[in-house]
């Protein structure tokens, strides 16, 4: 099985579950549940980079953390109704949410034309190292809450006039966007342009023999993963109406790839099964022992033993 | 001979030079690729056959001299640009992409020298079906280039290679590794390519070689020994010595 199907089923499940919360009026099963929809939306994002491309990017927690921070900042500044760059900031989702979009993008291109340069052990140690000193360099920004992180006085962004306090319509929206990002994908994946991203995993000296600029391939991935991985970023920031340097850590960016692993590398269904197995353990697990990192570990041996695709693998989906 | 002899030559490398570590791999190595014609390039273990393929293609700069395609410097290009100007290259080792269909191969060469490889919201579509056609590869179109067996995944690269419509193909010992059976099929096959594409063949197979080549070069020890038709090539002393003789 393969092609929109196993997105539409992880897509429907979703939308199932969400049907569930709200009738059972359980209100904390909103905030899992839009949890499981960010990161999977974030590891989507990194999974085009590492399942497809073959690049291990250590460092999406970078893009992460700075899509969580354009939110943040410019909260603090519409809060204090001061200009940043000269601009008045607003609490407008339709002009925050781009803003991060476009933040992750520009730091992408930074981030990548350096990495990129590089491959295997280096590409990741190097990817690594950027989001380490975006991690400092908040850790150190007193002026945006240092290492206690930056609250949204303000709640969340605001959407065509109505808050997004409201659980239920926050969610709708994450979840249209992750459809949305989903739709992107799939047409990408079987455009020319996915097909060679994929050929560059395969055999990316032979793609450059062909006549592709594989650096310039790599990189223009490399910017549109980074891109949606802040927007991401920019949903958790609204999900928790909270900032930290937490969200650039190396945890982050390691939680992130053992999502896409759980799902299914190179798959596009696979990182929204991933998150919403990842989430769902850590969430029960919690509730019966501190140690719940131990069992996402033997879920996540078990897994790569048993399937080369992940949970997607037991479905019996193949990698697009 | 006369006719080929008032062509402009397609490739020109002019006194090639490459040393690594301080030894000469390749030495005044100066050669011409015509339209329509073999030119086969021969030479003992370790003569730097592939050094000198690796100079053509822009995988390896050289230390001096330089290369001109169609008239054109080639110098400080990579091998993606020089694809894009029509000089492509097959490989010793079969160089495909497993994961990827028969079809799809074709589709991203005809893609990457049409520079149509960034488009990202319409599907892929299937390319060059005559050249999928000419090669007898219709039936494994949709199979994985993986699964298929050695000599087809020869077939594969030759026609993925092929597709991209390039002016000269730099050719490094397609019949290495290849089963008997299968090695009449692709001389064959070279000969037809021989008409649309100038080739520059460097092969071991001795037979092959003098069966194909319009001209042959000699190379030992990093330089050009003797150059020219089969027949005189073969009776060169020089080369003889050299070369022929020990090869068996």
């Amino acid at each position: 099985m393969r092609g929109a199907w196993p997105s539409a089923l992880a897509l429907g499940g979703l939308a199932l579950a969400a049907v569930y919360v709200d009738y059972s009026g359980q209100r904390y099963l909103w905030t899992i549940l839009t949890l499981i929809a960010v990161y999977a939306l974030a590891a989507s994002a990194l999974n085009l980079v590492l399942g497809m491309g073959g690049l291990v990017s250590f460092g999406h927690a970078a893009f992460f953390g700075a899509g969580a921070y354009v939110v943040g900042i410019l909260s603090l500044h519409a809060f204090e109704n001061q200009p940043l760059f000269g601009i008045l900031a607003a609490n407008e989702a339709l002009f925050v949410w781009p803003a991060a979009l476009v933040a992750g993008g520009v730091l992408g291109l930074l981030i990548g034309l350096v990495c990129l340069r590089t491959s295997g052990a280096y590409f990741i140690m190097i990817t690594l190292a950027f989001a380490q000193m975006l991690f400092f360099g908040f850790v150190s920004a007193e002026r945006y809450g240092g290492e206690d992180g930056l609250s949204l006085w303000w709640g969340r962004n605001v959407l065509f006039g109505e808050s997004l306090d409201d659980r239920r319509r926050f969610f709708i929206a994450v979840w249209l966007l992750l459809s949305g990002w989903t739709v992107v994908k799939l047409r990408l994946v079987a455009a020319p342009l996915g097909r060679a991203i994929l050929a560059s995993r395969m055999n990316p000296e032979r793609l450059e023999a062909l006549g592709v600029d594989v650096y310039r391939l790599r990189l223009l991935t490399f910017v549109l993963s980074a891109a949606v991985a802040a927007l991401a970023g920019a949903l958790l920031a609204n999900l928790t109406s909270f900032v930290s340097p937490a969200n650039l850590a190396w945890p982050v960016s390691g939680k992130l790839i053992v999502i896409c692993v759980l799902g299914g590398l190179g798959t596009v269904a696979g990182p929204i099964f991933g998150a919403a197995v990842f989430i769902l353990l850590e969430e029960t697990l919690v509730g019966y022992t501190e140690h719940w990192q131990l069992f996402v570990g033997l879920a996540l041996l078990a897994i790569v033993l048993f399937s080369r695709q992940g949970v997607s693998g037991l479905f019996g989906f193949r990698r697009d | 001979m006369a006719d080929a002899l008032l062509q402009a030559p397609l490739l020109e490398a002019d006194r090639l030079a490459k040393a690594f570590g301080g030894v000469f791999a390749v030495r005044d190595v100066s050669l011409e690729l015509l339209p329509g014609e073999i030119h086969a390039l021969i030479g003992p273990n370790g003569a730097g056959k592939s050094t000198v393929i690796g100079l053509l293609h822009g995988t390896i700069r050289a230390d001096a001299g330089g290369v001109r395609f169609k008239g054109t410097s080639l110098d400080g290009q990579g091998p993606a640009a020089r694809a894009q100007a029509g000089l492509a290259r097959s490989y010793q080792r079969t160089a495909i992409f497993d994961g990827l269909t028969v079809a799809e191969h074709l589709g991203l060469a005809v893609r990457a020298a049409e520079r149509r490889t960034f488009g990202c919201w319409r599907r892929a579509g299937i390319e060059a079906p005559e050249v999928l056609q000419d090669f007898g590869l219709e039936a494994l179109a949709d199979r994985r280039a993986g699964d298929l067996a050695h000599g087809q995944q020869r077939l594969v690269e030759l026609a993925m290679v092929v597709a991209a419509k390039p002016a000269a193909i730099l050719m490094d010992e397609p019949f290495a590794g290849l089963a008997p059976d299968d090695r009449p099929a692709l001389a064959d096959r070279l000969a037809v390519l021989k008409r649309r594409h100038a080739l520059l063949l460097v092969e071991h197979d001795m037979d092959v070689v003098f069966r194909l080549a319009d001209r042959i070069s000699v190379l030992v020890a990093g330089s050009v020994i003797a150059s020219g038709p089969p027949e005189l090539v073969r009776a060169d002393p020089a080369v003889q010595r050299a070369y022929l003789k020990d090869d068996g």
